[in-house]
């Protein structure tokens, strides 16, 4: 337990100096745990903390433990700082004292190396090993390379900015990846390479894992915006459009997307889904561009739902996909044309 | 609908016919005006959103003024029925264009309404109306059997609110919507090689006083015999309960 703590303190040590806005933030999530720490607090924590943050700061900085430990004590003790924060703060101190370039710093190893699947918040600076498992087409000049990094646990989105110089990632290969950052969007998390990432490549393979759930069951209802909608074309912005605004870049002209916002149901659990382009123009039997010729001539966008509804609810079909916050996210769907064994349910019905 | 916290979905319940039609008990779990409305399905469950499927058969616009479309829904034990006015335009328009007999898919809200001579009738008010497959229609009775019989195995779990209630409020015995299963199983694996017809035109139209009267308090009508007498055969439904 106190392990975990101390290496989540670590993940976030550094990273948070720079903003104090941040700081604040982090102090409040953390401030529960932080009292509980204080009131068992001993010396040997301490040491302890000071003997990390011994270890961490570079050797051009001029810390003598001793003096680690005299700072993070009076913290502590006199000034009742729960001590992640002194321990920030004590950092922060010495950096500021020797001008060390922080993220020279950070991309020592402060930061804990995790499963993909244990990236949950946003604002990280993590250490992952991955293995490019997928690379797209980069919708804006300012990004070098985004695509799926995966390891055992799942997949991640990465984007790696022009501007940040760096190596080329390649396809397939597994890199071990120093000092990337946390995103989160609309529940979904990435991670950001940025100028002081390291790459390293490895010799060695990862069987990229399932992070996917599925869903049995009829779709019961497909929900409004679904059909044919209009995209905010502003770079890595994918806001659907309302009335042909974007709630961030305002009036715009928008880029036809096509999806469907559904509900499956069992009789026994509930599922809410969407099902992107491909999926939608598969499940719907219907193309973008048939999509748009229908919505042309009858100068209305809802009849393509109308048109969707008409081929898709009421039937059953089995979903699989990532979840993003309540939705799944439809990879794969087939229609279910079979029954429960009728047989079988005879025996059970018979034998209550 | 949305309130500030995103209320859960409803889970759209499954039951035949047979049971579906005694489902006359109404209740609400809050004072909230919005808070909202289930049916009690005997079997031991609230139903404020049901998944029907199977052959409409006939559809008939039994409004006055404005059109008000019935549609008849038989399934393997009985007959559901659901009335689409100008509030459900989709499914009214659909019922009016449809050229019965088609296997369909209902997702929709149960509504119960006292007839005059104080019986009460369940409806469904449909959310969706479309038009679907044969396979369809045989995995949606599956399905329904399959939920029904995990209703009946938890039946008398002393934590079963939901069965308590339908003990008090209902004099029917479980056992028989047992029997409506197995009915409605058997008629799958006896007519597994010929799809359900549907050549239905015993009963007549049931009563065009069919005001959306939801939420009121209805007393459960008495039993009155009326479930899973007739034998297992398309057509050979039983719904004097809704034709009185």
């Amino acid at each position: 337990m106190i392990e975990a703590l101390r290496a989540e303190r670590h993940s976030f040590t550094f990273a948070t100096i720079c903003m104090g806005f941040r700081q604040r933030q982090a102090y409040r999530r953390l401030s529960p745990i932080a009292n509980e720490t204080e009131n068992t607090m001993s010396n040997s924590d301490i040491q302890q903390e000071a003997q990390d943050i011994h270890d961490q700061l570079p050797e051009s900085v001029d810390a003598p433990l001793d003096d680690i430990e005299e700072r993070l004590t009076t913290l502590v003790d006199d000034y009742r700082v729960p001590l992640d924060e002194a321990r920030r703060s004590v950092v922060s101190t010495y950096l500021s004292d020797s001008d060390v370039d922080r993220d020279e710093v950070s991309s020592e190893d402060g930061n804990q190396q995790v499963d993909l699947e244990e990236i949950t918040e946003a604002e990280q600076w993590v250490d992952i090993t991955a293995k490019v498992a997928d690379l797209w087409e980069p919708r804006s000049d300012s990004i070098a390379q985004v695509g799926l990094l995966g390891d055992e646990t799942g997949t991640i989105k990465f984007t790696k900015w022009a501007k940040s110089d760096l190596e080329t990632l390649t396809e397939g290969q597994v890199y071990r990846l120093g000092n990337v950052v946390t995103d989160e969007y609309q529940g979904q998390y990435s991670v950001k390479l940025n100028r002081t990432t390291t790459i390293e490549a490895l010799d060695r393979d990862i069987e990229v894992g399932d992070d996917t759930t599925d869903a049995e069951g009829a779709l019961v209802d497909i929900q409004s915006g679904s059909g044919l909608i209009k995209r905010c074309p502003e770079d890595d912005c994918t806001r659907v459009l309302q009335n042909g605004r974007c709630s961030e870049h305002g009036e715009g002209e928008g880029e036809f997307d096509l999806r469907i916002k559904g509900v499956i149901d069992n009789g026994d659990t509930v599922q809410e889904v969407i099902f992107d382009k491909e999926a939608t123009e598969q499940v719907a039997d219907i193309t973008l561009s048939q999509a748009q010729e229908m919505a042309m001539d009858a100068l209305d966008t809802s009849v393509v739902a109308d048109e969707i509804r008409e081929a898709t609810l009421g039937r059953y079909y089995r979903v699989q996909g990532p979840e993003l916050g309540r939705y799944l996210l439809v990879n794969e769907f087939e229609q279910l044309a079979e029954m429960h064994d009728p047989e079988q349910l005879l025996i059970t019905a018979r034998s209550i | 609908m949305s309130q500030g916290q995103a209320p859960m979905r409803e889970l759209a319940q499954r039951a035949f016919a047979g049971e579906f039609n005694d489902a006359g008990y109404t209740f609400r779990e809050s004072d909230d005006d919005r808070a909202p409305v289930y049916a009690l399905l005997p079997t031991g469950a609230k139903a404020n959103r049901v998944f029907v499927v199977g052959t409409l058969t006939e559809t008939d616009d039994v409004g006055s003024d404005d059109e008000y479309w019935q549609g008849r829904i038989v399934g393997p034990t009985g007959t559901f029925f659901t009335y689409a006015g100008q509030y459900q335009p989709e499914a009214a328009a659909m019922l009016r264009e449809v050229d019965p007999p088609v296997f369909v898919a209902l997702v929709g809200k149960p509504r119960t309404y006292e007839t005059d001579d104080g019986d009460t009738n369940v409806s469904l008010r449909p959310e969706h109306l479309t038009v679907v497959d044969a396979d369809t229609r045989n995995r949606w009775v599956t399905e329904t059997a399959k939920r029904t019989l995990e209703r009946l195995e938890r039946f008398d779990d002393d934590s079963n609110e939901y069965a308590a209630m339908a003990r008090e409020e209902y004099d029917t015995d479980p056992d028989q919507y047992r029997q409506t299963v197995i009915q409605a199983l058997e008629e799958l694996t006896d007519n597994a090689e010929t799809a359900p017809s549907s050549q239905d035109q015993t009963g007549d139209a049931t009563p065009s006083t069919a005001e959306d009267a939801s939420g009121s308090a209805t007393e459960a009508s008495t039993d009155e015999d009326n479930t899973s007498q007739s034998g297992g055969d398309i057509g050979d439904f039983d719904t004097t309960d809704l034709d009185s």
